[in-house]
């Protein structure tokens, strides 16, 4: 690694049809849509905002043709979810498939599944989620202790799963668990494609976060029985297959504009009566702004030539969460207006909500300790 | 981490290791139970109960503390005052504010009130049988107090207050409220009773401290009496700014006791939870964050209890408690979040504590002058520049 390493990204301006014509969508569908929704960011749930997304052919935007996909680059679906985040669009019903998921499902998945999946996340009919985390098995992703023991006809799960967010509405989950004992930490992993309407012996509970709102949910499979054909990929092979989806998880605009609707009511009520230093601040937080944009954008180019920008989407990550975590503060800093949780007071009901959502993220998609190892591992230091 | 805490205590006095001792077991016992309920209610006590929390923790002078024996009060330092409340903040620190407001309407009652006042007003406030409210922020009224709208309008001996006050601690179940007010063209503290003044409360919904009342109080041609002027008239700036001098620090010791709360979460969870192969507080990354957060707290304490005992020696010290407060305010909320972050996911859920003690830090750096404030407050004194 250099620190040179991230390539200058495509020139924006490419894509401005693009970008125009999801702003005039985003416009007439969130036109109603008040700034205290919009400040869940990605977090927003709406099957409804998904479907009429994907009938404009802007979910599974990357999936090829005869998956239902549209075929387009990587860095045209990056202005469209920029777009989405921008606005606090209700995106999380498809967000996970649409941005993991379904490129694992074609990346390792079989014909049948493939056929039988895709196409359905291309409609934004499905919601994903991710059956990953344990009670011991946080950061240490290789402590898994959820075993999928072989039977007859398929595979019987035992083990509870944590943080598994939306699981409480999601249709499918990418589980992933333990197939075999192995010596080798992250040997004997694989992963399974799970119909979460159709399969019994799963007990889906909430876990309530610091907002009091319902995300995350614990999830016990209690000898579960899933069809061989649910394995996804190779058995086995799970840790890698893993390993390779952090990168898509880790890189997007969704990491550093969580916070964005606060930032966007915090100018708004500023307005032109800003002070010198509230405007130096404002400027400052532009630039960050604009830096990690860059960032992300460059590991997008990445991603879209096939490289593995691992490394470089840990850094925008941690750098990004630190920005979206700095952003209540200044506004504190800038504004003496209490948070005040659901009022009429827009400013203050998105700085309420920002404020106790804030903490989570330097910790979901890999903490920000794990990040920094990943990166000084990166860089020779380990 | 219990070696560390005993360590810096050898500075306290035997006396106050005893009396933090005895008061931690009956807060302990009585309280930690009661801060759980009121937290899954999601509002405070009512003024019944709050009135037997105020006589409990009376026991040890909590609520007269600040004024002399010969006044009817416990006439305890500050110092020694602080070491329990900061401890009362750690265990329920919706309480603590609680507390704070009421034995700081006791201290104003004595400081500014005459001898009919100090009979009607604080006498109940002693014994625990009437709680007061104090009203200073207004919804376009922050934190500079020169700018009050809320009018008092003489009619022969009569007073009529009207206006509405934003963010009153123990507003709603108070009995009375002192309101700082525009009367006679000039800033003045008016004692309104509940009972003649008929004034309203709305509680307010908070991200914290839910367990204690924080209202919007209305106002509507509240009657009093020329009696319940309290100090001067036109003299309820600079007796607010008194009062302000004082309660900073205690809003100080109440972010302290949250971040010590946050703190021994934040320890123990390290050493009990498990990570590759060992518990993560074996690691050098959460070493260094424990490191900071427990440095970080032992200097907003020291700067706070500074400030205690230079109230004690009754010198003006406004730079100084304005310091405590925005350092120990700020700093809860940096320690807290550490100690959320330290806790992984676990920190975000209601199954663990700290993300309560995460949410009430982050309400301290806004009452009784926001950070900002403070910092215009220390940057006046050291430069005689006002840039308010």
């Amino acid at each position: 690694m250099t620190l040179t390493a991230f390539p200058p990204p495509a020139p924006d301006t490419d894509y401005d049809i693009l970008r125009q014509e999801v702003r005039a969508f985003l416009a007439v569908e969130l036109a109603d849509f008040p700034p205290d929704m919009r400040a869940k960011s990605w977090n927003g749930f709406s099957r409804d905002f998904s479907r009429k997304l994907a009938q404009r052919g802007w979910v599974g935007m990357t999936f090829p043709r005869e998956y239902g996909g549209h075929a387009r680059s990587a860095l045209e679906r990056y202005v469209v979810s920029e777009e989405l985040l921008a606005a606090g669009a209700p995106v999380i019903s498809h967000w996970i498939a649409d941005r993991q998921s379904g490129p694992l499902i074609l990346a390792k998945g079989t014909e049948e599944q493939k056929r039988a999946i895709v196409p359905r996340i291309a409609a934004g009919e499905l919601c994903f989620c991710i059956g990953m985390s344990e009670p011991d098995s946080g950061s240490d992703l290789a402590a898994t202790r959820t075993v999928a023991t072989e039977v007859e006809g398929g595979f019987r799960v035992n083990g509870t799963k944590v943080w598994t967010t939306y699981a409480h509405v999601a249709d499918y989950m990418i589980l992933f668990c333990r197939t075999d004992k192995s010596d080798d930490r992250h040997g004997g992993m694989s992963q399974f494609l799970i119909d979460l309407k159709a399969t019994e012996n799963i007990q889906i509970s909430p876990i309530i976060d610091m907002a009091g709102e319902h995300h995350f949910n614990q999830v016990i499979f209690d000898d579960t029985f899933l069809p061989a054909d649910a394995l996804l990929g190779e058995k086995g092979e799970g840790w890698s297959q893993v390993m390779s989806e952090l990168a898509f998880e880790r890189s997007g605009p969704e990491r550093f504009l969580s916070s964005f609707t606060l930032i966007e009511e915090l100018i708004r009520l500023l307005g032109k009566d800003a002070t010198e230093a509230q405007q130096a601040e404002i400027g400052r937080l532009s630039a960050h702004l604009m830096v990690l944009r860059q960032m992300s954008r460059s590991v997008a180019r990445m991603l879209n030539e096939g490289k593995n920008p691992a490394l470089q989407a840990a850094i925008v990550k941690d750098l990004g969460a630190l920005f979206e975590q700095d952003v209540p503060r200044l506004a504190r800093s800038l504004v003496s207006r209490p948070a005040v949780p659901g009022g009429r007071d827009s400013y203050a009901a998105v700085l309420a909500y920002t404020e106790l959502a804030v903490p989570s993220f330097s910790l979901r998609g890999g903490t920000r300790e794990i990040l920094r190892g990943i990166i000084a591992r990166g860089l020779g230091l380990r | 981490m219990e070696n560390v805490m005993a360590a810096a205590q050898a500075i306290y006095t035997d006396e106050q290791r005893m009396l933090l001792e005895n008061f931690r077991k009956m807060a302990e016992a009585e309280f930690t139970p009661l801060a759980e309920k009121y937290e899954n209610l999601g509002h405070p006590p009512d003024a019944e109960t709050l009135k037997s929390l105020f006589a409990k923790v009376e026991e040890f002078g909590l609520i007269s503390g600040l004024i002399p024996e010969e006044d009817g009060g416990a006439g305890i330092d500050r110092m020694t005052y602080g070491i329990l409340y900061e401890e009362l903040a750690r265990i329920w620190a919706d309480l603590a504010i609680a507390v704070l407001i009421q034995s700081h309407a006791v201290f104003a009652l004595n400081l500014l009130g005459n001898a009919a006042q100090k009979e009607a007003y604080l006498k109940p406030l002693l014994r625990s049988q009437r709680i007061c409210a104090t009203c200073i922020s207004e919804p376009e009224v922050g934190s500079n107090v020169r700018e009050v709208k809320t009018r008092a309008e003489r009619e022969g001996n009569k007073i009529f207050v009207t206006g509405q006050k934003l963010w009153i601690s123990n507003g709603a179940q108070s009995d009375f409220a002192i309101v700082v007010c525009n009367l006679d063209d000039g800033i003045s503290m008016v004692i309104v009773d509940r009972d003649t003044g008929r004034y309203e409360s709305r509680e307010l919904r908070k991200m914290g401290l839910v367990g204690a009342s924080t209202c919007e109080l209305f106002f509507d041609r509240a009657e009093t009496t020329a009696e319940h002027v309290l100090g001067n008239a036109g003299g309820g700036l600079f007796q607010t700014l008194k009062l302000f001098e004082s309660a900073r620090v205690f809003v100080g010791l109440t972010s302290i006791g949250i971040a010590q709360a946050a703190l021994e979460c934040a320890v123990k969870y390290a050493k009990d939870r498990t990570q590759h192969g060992k518990p993560i507080g074996g690691h050098q990354l959460i070493q260094g964050y424990l490191a900071d957060m427990v440095t970080h707290l032992d200097a907003a304490r020291l700067l706070c209890q500074r400030g205690l005992q230079l109230l004690d020696l009754g010198v003006r010290c406004d730079t100084q408690t304005s310091m405590a407060k925005w350092y120990a305010t700020e700093m809860a909320v940096e320690i807290a979040g550490k100690a959320v972050q330290i806790h992984g996911g676990n920190g975000i859920t209601k199954e663990f504590p700290v993300e309560r003690h995460f949410r009430n830090a982050k309400v301290m750096p806004i009452p009784d002058g926001t950070t900002e404030i403070q910092k215009l407050v220390i940057g006046r004194n050291l430069t005689g520049l006002n840039a308010f």
